[in-house]
């Protein structure tokens, strides 16, 4: 968790806006990134993350609002999605590209030290052209730390790798980033890669921030909808009221209803949000529930399986995998709601 | 966008088609035939290095007098010297026509040309613009005379070829470029009457002379001459180059001098026309030449370009009468092309570009 | 691990060399022929006038193409970058030069700047009391150079078009401050290099060829020199062996020239911008000087003098005729070169043929055109001879569209060769793996992704047999008659009003097929 009080943005936005055509692609964002973060901004494709990092990086000019730096003359850094590798330069050279020194010898000590901590060095003398994906990607980093910029910004970096080099690349990844100890934006729509790299998450959709915090607070108490869908798995139950106003009634039961909830002052129809989680199987606890189940989805340590509640509604359930249950089986749950989320009904 | 591009590469074969077929049907408004060709007319084959413009009349009448039709084509004399001499025995050309006692006497030598005995030939042609063994016949005659603008020059101070170099012309003088064949034989010329360090000192004076730089064709040198800004005031041309220009404007300032008269004559050449070695159509060849050669066909053929007949009987048109008489050089043409690398080696050590 | 598939391993490309043995064996026959019979006429010229030739040449060459490079390099990226008001316009102009042959524009800038021209004259009314020989080798070197300016402003605007525009970012982050050579502006010159060296291929040798241009303007090369000693000393031997100095330039760039390729992608459309200040007025300054010398002058010069000239119906007559002509002969030269072509690019490329063996089906593009037209016609002659047959008009068909298919297959073929460095190694295998057939890989892939290329190579040959003189001229059928060489004809005699009308029909003609060139119209 990071300390926030008393320190000094390196990067603050305000009120940005963008519009192309006529059309409004970014609206209304504000944006702080602190010291030795790692800002996430999670959006599914087309919601503007391309173009907010090309503003932040100052490629394109804002319609409206403020890009501020804490330092004058900030250095930026950008690893771009297909890593833009000059093709005409040796990888030795692309990696000193931004280190304008004319003493080649603190040049061929920076790349070599970058080099041997991002495990290249042996590709210095070749071309962009003959190294693989996961190559490219880690020059492209290299290249962008060398001239020890004050901002990192990363767009998607993850998309053109394999599962396989994904998993193994990013803890590294994240070990050298925090090595390396610069402010990062990276932008991704993969909310696994969000989850393990970014202390703090912003989610975007259609040019807005939907939420914006650490990334705890978002899986668990998302403030929207959208977040809340779009962060995990879940379902939505239909929820009404009960007559006292003190708690809710559902297919899963009654829950206490949460502090602070104005939505049955309102009289307008709810629905809550489940996760998998919140549904624990339990063949053999008294107060479970009864569903059939839909489909299961192997997740290795785990499964998740669909299930059927008496009601009709579907929901997710989270069990260990070696409970071996096949579609129409009779599936038993208990629920143990933690977080209880409630939002309006979507027309 | 596809589509459009699909339709506009599919409509080019039907396209193609019809220009095929067009350009085969045309083609046959556009060859120098007349009439439809039928059984037991004769067809003569000749290569020309004239441009249509300054044989087809002829042809036309020729066949329409005879019937006897040509089929004409026509290139740079270099390239249909080689072809003859490519195709040999199975050569379907006849007549060989070009411009120069140079290039005849090099298609001569190269025996691409057979000898042609003919009386009337001999009797219309004079001696010295044939070839002495009867391979080519001069058929019309053009001078290369000194020309000079009437507002900058006196035409008392002119007199011969050789007195251009002296140092009276500096600055005034304008010529051809050396690589003509024109320039090449009227040094040619020279150096068949006089001694050849004569002839290079005159050369080397002409290029000393040179107020500007050569011209491409003469038709630009008599715009210079006639220009009033320019310092051009004296040239060598063709003679029918001034004549097309007057046709155009009759006031054109530039005059026409006819140098060495009481000495070696202003210089001449010829078109001339040649039967080739292997023409099949030798006897029909030669009766054209004849007919060419006549009273009848010479006027029409020297006025296409306002050249002088070569036939003396025959008086050249009133346009070029009004130039005047002049005595034309007796050297026999063949000498020019006997030196012809002789002159062009002068000419390059005289550095007359 | 790679799998093998039912790709032939290491076969020989035989359709390459015969493709070859067809191009270059009348050269070499000719060679053999004339060496026999070579006469010194080296010695009618003093060994100064051959220095001075081959520096003259050698300065032609690089002359002309450092103004290629430049016009064809700032028209692409002024027209690639921004969008100017009458866009079309100026698109138009960059590529009009390929629709004029070199030695018109040498004619049209005569017309306008001799002494006597319309400028000078002008200037001499107003006061000033001018006169200026305006043939140079500078002028040259700038009617070549702009004739030439296509090549360059096409493979040029291709290799912008296929940039990673990503990389402009990247270098802009990476060196904020640099500017010029350390900055973008070195980025960008790096990626054009190859495209240049290319284009410069074709400009290497096209002005190493030019004779017409050389003539008009008093200059004189070593290509001049050369066609002296056939036409002013009856040498055709040592012409032709003097020719073959041509192929060692060709040898030269064969060996300075690379296919490095760079595999480049583009990551979304480009959005031109309306250019500003200095950009603006320079550029608007470029465009509308390239737009006057290369389309406005010289077509106001053919259309006032043809005007002049149009006379009674058999002039038009022959003039329809002759336009007929000029493009079913285009047209069909190009189709043939497409087909055989497209044939002998998948072989090549199927079998990975060496680079020398795709590059000596060239040859014929690097002699001067008379040089191969007259090697042509001699090979013809002896071959009619050897099986007893008679000229005919078929023949010479035949073989005139031989030759200049032989000569301009290089224009198509080079342009697709680049195109498919362009792609990624894994593509064939990819498509073979998926669908083991040759022919089917064909129809979809190779196709598919060459298509755009032998369009606009078809259109390029198309231009240049519309221009071409010296080929069309020797081997022509009797009776047929060009566009291009009634132009020269009449030029040759000094009768530049009459020529003016076909001149103005065949750059029209031209102009009908740069529209279907429209590069922006075209699918990429």
């Amino acid at each position: 968790m990071q300390q926030k009080a008393n320190r000094e943005p390196v990067l603050s936005v305000q009120n940005l806006c963008f519009s192309y055509d006529q059309k409004p692609v970014l609206e209304n964002l504000n944006l702080e990134v602190f010291e030795s973060e790692i800002f996430c901004i999670l959006g599914s494709s087309g919601c503007g993350k391309s173009t907010l990092l090309r503003i932040l990086a100052g490629l394109t000019k804002p319609s409206k609002g403020q890009v501020k730096f804490a330092k004058p003359d900030c250095k930026v850094g950008f690893v771009f999605q297909n890593y833009a590798l000059f093709p005409h330069l040796t990888v030795f050279e692309n990696i000193a590209y931004g280190l304008l020194e004319s003493n080649k010898e603190k040049t061929k000590q920076r790349v070599d030290e970058l080099a041997a901590q991002f495990e290249i060095s042996e590709l210095l003398s070749k071309y962009p052209s003959e190294v693989s994906g996961g190559q490219a990607q880690r020059i492209s980093i290299a290249r962008s730390l060398a001239p020890k910029p004050d901002l990192l910004l990363m767009d998607e970096p993850f998309s053109n790798l394999d599962a396989k080099q994904k998993s193994k690349l990013k803890p590294e990844l994240l070990q050298k980033l925090r090595l390396a100890n610069v402010p990062t934006i990276l932008v991704t729509h993969d909310q696994e890669e969000a989850f393990d790299i970014g202390d703090r998450i912003a989610v975007m959709n259609e040019g807005k921030f939907v939420q914006v915090g650490p990334t705890y607070d978002i899986y668990h108490e998302p403030k929207c909808r959208f977040a809340a869908e779009f962060i995990g798995t879940g379902a939505f139950i239909d929820a009404a009221p009960s007559h006292d106003g003190k708690n809710i009634q559902t297919a899963l039961g009654e829950i206490p209803m949460p502090k602070g909830c104005g939505a049955t002052s309102n009289r307008k129809p709810v629905e809550l949000f489940v996760r998998p989680e919140d549904l624990v199987h339990d063949d053999d606890s008294p107060d479970c529930l009864e569903a059939s189940v839909v489909s299961r989805q192997f997740r290795g340590a785990h499964s998740i399986f669909r299930l059927r509640l008496v009601s009709g509604e579907e929901v997710y359930s989270l069990a260990p995998s070696h409970h071996l249950h096949k579609p129409g089986d009779k599936f038993k749950v208990r629920v143990e709601l933690d977080h209880v989320l409630l939002f309006p009904k979507n027309h | 966008m596809q589509t459009k591009r699909l339709a506009a590469r599919l409509l080019l074969v039907p396209f193609f088609l019809f220009t095929a077929y067009g350009c085969v049907f045309f083609s046959s408004l556009n060859a120098t035939k007349t009439g439809l060709t039928s059984e037991g007319k004769t067809t003569l084959s000749l290569y020309s290095a004239r441009v249509p413009e300054l044989i087809s009349p002829v042809l036309k009448a020729y066949t329409k007098k005879t019937g006897v039709q040509f089929k004409l084509h026509t290139d740079k004399a270099a390239v249909l010297a080689t072809k003859l001499e490519a195709e040999g025995a199975s050569s379907s050309v006849d007549l060989f026509l070009t411009v120069d006692a140079g290039n005849l006497w090099a298609a001569a030598e190269k025996g691409l040309l057979a000898p042609t005995q003919s009386v009337v030939l001999e009797k219309n042609i004079p001696a010295n613009y044939r070839d002495s063994k009867g391979r080519w016949f001069g058929m019309s005659l053009r001078a290369r005379t000194i020309v000079y603008a009437a507002k900058k020059v006196k035409a008392a101070s002119l007199s011969t070829y050789e007195d251009l170099g002296s140092s009276k012309w500096a600055g005034k003088l304008c010529l051809r470029t050396s690589k003509k064949v024109y320039n090449r034989s009227l040094v040619a010329g020279m150096l068949a009457t006089t001694d050849a360090s004569k002839v290079k000192q005159v050369v080397t004076g002409w290029a000393d002379n040179l107020a500007t730089s050569v011209f491409s064709n003469d038709t630009k040198l008599l715009q210079a001459i006639a220009d009033p800004a320019s310092p051009c005031a004296v040239g060598v041309v063709n003679t029918y180059y001034l004549g097309r220009l007057v046709k155009k404007d009759s006031a054109f300032p530039v005059n026409i001098h006819w140098p060495n008269q009481a000495s070696t004559g202003v210089h001449v050449n010829v078109s001339g026309i040649g039967i080739t070695k292997h023409s099949k159509n030798k006897k029909a060849a030669a009766a054209f030449m004849e007919w060419l050669s006549g009273t009848e066909a010479q006027g029409l053929f020297a006025d296409l370009n306002m050249e002088f007949p070569a036939n003396s009987s025959v008086s050249a048109s009133t346009l070029v009468k009004k130039w005047g008489n002049f005595t034309a050089s007796k050297v026999p043409l063949e000498q020019l092309g006997r030196l012809q690398l002789a002159a062009v080696k002068l000419m390059n050590e005289a550095k007359y570009k | 691990m790679r799998l093998s598939i039912n790709r032939p391993a290491a076969r020989f490309d035989y359709f390459s060399l015969g493709v070859a043995f067809c191009v270059a064996a009348p050269i070499a026959y000719v060679l053999f022929h004339s060496l026999q019979k070579i006469s010194s006429v080296l010695g009618v010229y003093p060994a100064e006038m051959w220095v001075a030739a081959v520096l003259k040449t050698a300065g032609l060459m690089l002359g002309s193409a450092a103004i290629a490079l430049a016009t064809g390099t700032a028209s692409a990226f002024l027209l690639h970058r921004y969008k100017w008001p009458m866009q079309k316009l100026w698109k138009f102009s960059a590529v009009i030069p390929l629709a004029v042959p070199a030695h018109l524009y040498a004619l049209a800038a005569l017309s306008y700047l001799d002494p006597q021209g319309y400028l000078q004259s002008f200037l001499r009314e107003a006061g000033l009391n001018i006169y200026w020989d305006p043939k140079s080798f500078v002028l040259l070197c700038l009617t070549v150079g702009i004739s030439l300016s296509p090549y360059c402003y096409l493979f040029m605007l291709g290799a912008m078009r296929r940039q990673d525009l990503q990389l402009e970012d990247s270098a802009k982050l990476l060196r904020p401050k640099a500017r010029w050579l350390k900055g973008l502006w070195g980025l960008r010159l790096a990626l054009l290099a190859p495209p240049a060296a290319a284009s410069i291929w074709f400009v290497a040798l096209d002005s190493f060829g030019n004779l017409g241009a050389s003539v008009v303007l008093g200059q004189d090369t070593l290509m001049t020199l050369i066609y002296d000693t056939w036409t002013g000393l009856y040498s055709f031997e040592s012409a032709i062996s003097l020719s073959m100095v041509s192929l060692s330039v060709f040898g030269f760039l064969f060996f300075i020239s690379s296919n490095k390729a760079m595999p480049q992608n583009t990551q979304r459309s480009w959005n031109k911008s309306k250019p500003k200040g200095k950009t603006a007025a320079f550029g608007f300054l470029f465009l509308g000087l390239f737009f006057l010398v290369s389309t406005a002058l010289p077509l106001a010069l053919f259309i006032l003098q043809s005007f002049r000239q149009l006379t009674g119906p058999a002039n038009l007559q022959r003039l329809i005729s002759q336009l007929l002509y000029s493009t079913g002969l285009a047209v069909v030269v190009a189709m043939l070169c497409a087909f055989f072509g497209m044939l002998l690019v998948f072989n090549q490329h199927r079998l990975k043929t060496p680079r020398w063996l795709v590059e000596i089906g060239y040859t014929a593009y690097a002699l001067p055109g008379l040089i191969y037209g007259v090697s042509i016609y001699l090979v013809y002659v002896a071959g009619l001879e050897l099986f007893g047959l008679q000229q005919s008009i078929l023949f010479s068909f035949l073989i005139l569209l031989f030759a200049l298919s032989a000569k301009f297959f290089a224009v198509s073929s080079k342009s697709v060769h680049s195109i498919l460095s362009y792609q990624p190694a894994e593509l064939m295998e990819s498509a073979l793996l998926l669908h083991k057939s040759w022919p089917h890989y064909f129809k979809c892939v190779f196709w598919r992704g060459t298509r755009p290329a032998w369009f606009s190579g078809s259109i390029l040959i198309i231009l240049e047999v519309l221009k071409e003189v010296p080929i069309t001229m020797v081997l022509r059928p009797y009776g047929f008659q060009s566009l291009s060489t009634e132009v020269f004809d009449l030029t040759a005699e000094g009768f530049y009003g009459r020529a003016s009308l076909p001149a103005l029909a065949l750059v029209c003609l031209g102009f009908l097929f740069l529209y279907l060139l429209d590069p922006e119209s075209r699918d990429s």
